[in-house]
């Protein structure tokens, strides 16, 4: 009994959708009555199986909704947008009291004589004079008859065949591993394994195709969500969608659903102007809200972009110094990009109004949490009076999640493929930078900060750090310090345990071949951690508080710390002499470059100086560490350092000297 | 209602728990420390393939300053979906208890016992007290919090 009540309850669900759908079209199209017969069909469908589980709330609204159709098709009521929300809101309760059946086995407690009413009088209000359309057959059958090689499989076994696999992948990684750590050089036994890997892969991607699903299923609500909203909001607004047929694990499809549908809201509620805002920036009256979906690097991602009006930065960072997440001089050295991301902080929002729909700072950080749930990253991008785009990048299945494994001591961690962006050997990096205790590498000419795993875990380092893994979080870069990189891997993600979870770093362990059991890195959290740090030596340390940094370049000469954008290391032959002035081009951007020392040297250490858009390198003696315990002078550009007079070098006082 | 318990020693001090309770008693090859718990956490490891969770019950009822050493057999339990497990050093009697003579004066004992604490109950001549395993796991979940 409890299967047909599912199935009853799923299929229902499924064709409501649909008949939204329908009702959505036939707005645009009220001539097209063959959506009308399609609704009717669905709601007949529902009102006659009710009665079956003894529904009589659903069937009594059911038929009221059928009566509303019925008029229409027989002519007696015209199709508008009163009549349109009416059978939309009989849909709707049609829904909620099926989801309340799935989960209660009854009917809700409501009463639905007011809806059966309004529905009634809808249809009485109504006179139709004109004939629409012409009598018409009764429909001929639609019925599809499964084929006889079409199977309906229980979920539950498809995921207990999906686990399985996962068990085979897991002793097929111990099988290489073997082989390979006990160099057994037998040709076959390797050819064998090799071809058992190969088809273990085939079986893995066959049975996995068989969960996946397109994203217009969740699309498919999509229209009617903005349709109500935007009436609310009173902005036209229209839908793009592409990519649907791209397809994800059907799991992850119902996860991303809610994180979506609030992204959208977020943009229909703050990103798209009102019509006449629109109007007297030049763009169309109408906004445009695209949901794009499509494959890139493994991964299913969704890129969900409005045409509004786009995040206002100077907003944002008035609000991450208000909130302590930042200090002036640290948004000075963000990326806007770094900055946009801040509105994924809890009770974040930069709305003045709380509305209906949003404002009140609930939501972004629940939208990121339920993503990073699922092994996926969230990041944002925008730009003013252009819009703004929000990209979710999400795992093609959880049954098994790629990792890469990384060493501390001798202990194994995981940090996900999704955030890994590339592995570095560290005497590959030529400027791995310590100021006092905090490490920067120069990553794709950017210093990016670095941070030891051995301190995000609190133990003394026993292992030199071999590499660093770069990682993307929320668009940007860091990167992690570890002793050794050992293999991409494929793992079953099993949920870290409460007081494990607690800990904040993790985001689920899992076992391996051998038995270990090694934690899954949240790496989200871990790069938190190395923001916090940057920003202030514990959590938040109000501005007035915060002295400015200066880097120490020799005994008496120092840099601001917010003017740095690279620590370099050149060759004094690529230099070009123009005007007594040198030159160096570094990639495409060409630099001056000012010797504070007149060095014979060949090899220097030098500063890449940034302050608004002008550029310069610096050649320096040494960078031996950041002051921030100075004395401040009434003398400008001249600070005291454990008693003694250090000149502040900026790009200003530079340019204005060469002036 | 009679209650079957098995009576174990942790750090000398004996306990009853309830054998219903227990999924069975095991022995690890190896306890993986995970970095930044608590220190009532001994670490995780795997039974039957399963992630277990492993307390350090001589911390979590401040038994003695003794750090865990290797080589001990494990109670092991589950609470909703996870499994936990905690070392002992001896297995003795099994123990059949009447619910209704158990004492549940927690606040009797001492505080951390007390509160991962079912109550106390006296067999032949002997105060025991009964562990509660989902007490104990609660506190050190709110503990975390």
């Amino acid at each position: 009994m409890k299967d047909i009540e599912n199935d009853f309850v799923e299929e229902s669900l499924d064709t409501i959708e649909k008949a939204d759908n329908r009702l959505l079209e036939l707005e645009n199209n009220p001539q097209d009555i063959s959506k009308v017969d399609e609704i009717f069909r669905i709601v007949h469908t529902i009102k006659g199986t009710s009665g079956f589980f003894d529904l009589k709330k659903l069937s009594l609204v059911a038929n009221s909704c059928e009566n509303i159709l019925s008029s229409i098709r027989n002519n007696k009521l015209q199709v508008n947008t009163a009549v349109i929300s009416t059978v939309l809101e009989s849909l709707e309760v049609m829904r909620n009291i099926i989801l309340y059946f799935k989960s209660n086995s009854k009917e809700p407690d409501n009463d639905y004589s007011k809806l059966i009413k309004n529905n009634e009088e809808i249809i009485t209000s109504q006179q139709t004079t004109s004939d629409q359309r012409e009598s018409k057959s009764i429909a001929s059958s639609e019925i599809k008859f499964l084929d006889n090689n079409v199977f309906k499989i229980k979920g539950e076994t498809l995921d207990n065949l999906v686990q399985t696999l996962a068990d085979l992948v897991i002793h097929k990684n111990f099988l290489l591993d073997f082989l390979d750590s006990a160099s057994i050089n037998n040709y076959k036994l390797h050819e064998r394994v090799n071809k058992l890997s190969f088809t273990i892969k085939k079986i893995q991607e066959l049975i996995l195709t068989m969960k996946l699903q397109p994203i217009s299923i969740i699309w498919a609500s999509i229209p009617r969500i903005v349709r109500n909203l935007s009436i609310d909001l009173k902005k036209k607004i229209k839908l793009d969608f592409k990519g649907e047929q791209t397809c994800l694990d059907k799991v992850l499809l119902e996860k991303i659903k809610d994180p979506m549908v609030h992204i959208i809201r977020n943009a229909m509620d703050h990103g798209i102007e009102h019509e006449e805002d629109r109007i007297s920036k030049g763009k169309p009256s109408e906004g445009r809200i695209s949901l794009e979906a499509y494959y890139d690097k493994g991964h299913f991602v969704i890129k969900i972009s409005d045409d509004g009006a786009g995040m206002n930065i100077e907003k944002i960072k008035a609000k991450a110094i208000e909130k302590q997440l930042a200090t002036k001089a640290n948004l000075d050295r963000m990326s806007n990009k770094e900055i946009f991301q801040f509105v994924l902080n809890p009770g974040f929002s930069t709305a003045t109004e709380v509305t209906e729909v949003s404002g009140r700072g609930v939501g972004m950080d629940v939208v990121e949490r339920n993503i990073e749930e699922i092994q996926g990253s969230i990041e944002i991008d925008s730009e003013p009076n252009v819009g703004t785009s929000i990209i979710l990048n999400i795992p093609l299945t959880l049954a098994l999640v790629k990792v890469l494994i990384v060493k501390i001591g001798a202990k194994e961690y995981a940090i996900p493929e999704i955030n890994v962006e590339e592995v570095i050997k560290v005497d590959e990096i030529n400027n791995l930078d310590e100021f006092e205790s905090k490490k920067f590498i120069t990553y794709r000419d950017k210093l990016i900060p670095c941070k030891d795993l051995y301190e995000v875990f609190e133990i003394p380092r026993t292992n030199v750090g071999n590499f660093v893994v770069v990682c993307k979080v929320r668009g940007c870069c860091y990167a992690l310090l570890v002793d050794e990189v050992c293999s991409l891997r494929e793992i079953i993600l099993n949920p870290v345990p409460k007081i494990l979870s607690l800990v904040g770093i993790y985001q689920g362990c899992t076992l391996m071949a051998d038995n270990e059991v090694v934690m899954i890195l949240n790496i989200n959290r871990v790069m938190n951690n190395i923001v916090s740090t940057l920003v202030s030596n514990g959590s938040k340390l109000p501005e007035d508080t915060q002295n400015v940094k200066y880097l120490l370049v020799s005994d008496s000469k120092a840099v601001p710390l917010e003017n740095i954008e690279k620590l370099i290391e050149i060759d004094t032959k690529d230099f070009k002499t123009i005007n007594n002035e040198k030159i160096l081009k570094i990639k495409d951007e060409i630099y001056e470059v000012i010797d504070l020392l007149n060095s014979e040297a060949q090899i220097r250490k030098a500063i890449i100086l940034r302050s608004q858009n002008k550029k310069l390198i610096l050649l320096i003696d040494n960078y031996s560490k950041v002051i921030e315990d100075h004395k401040t002078t009434n003398k400008d550009n001249v600070i005291i350092y454990k008693e003694s007079v250090v000149e502040i070098i900026n790009l200003e006082n530079i340019l204005g000297k060469n002036l | 209602m009679k209650i079957e318990c098995i009576q174990i020693t942790v750090e000398e001090a004996n306990f009853l728990i309830p054998i219903d309770k227990i999924s069975e008693v095991v022995g690890f090859d190896e306890i993986f420390p995970v970095p930044l718990v608590k220190k009532q956490v001994i670490g995780v490891s795997s039974v039957h393939g399963k992630i277990v969770v492993v307390i350090d019950l001589n911390k979590v009822l401040m038994l003695s300053d003794k750090n865990f050493t290797t080589g001990k057999q494990f109670i092991l339990f589950k609470i909703g979906n996870e499994n936990f497990a905690f070392p002992f050093e001896k297995l003795l009697d099994k123990v059949f208890i009447d619910e209704d003579q158990i004492d549940r004066s927690v606040e009797n004992l001492s505080k951390q016992i007390g509160i991962n604490a079912e109550g106390y109950i006296k067999v032949n001549n002997k105060v025991l007290v009964i562990l509660s395993l989902e007490k104990v796991v609660n506190n050190l979940n709110e503990a975390s919090e």
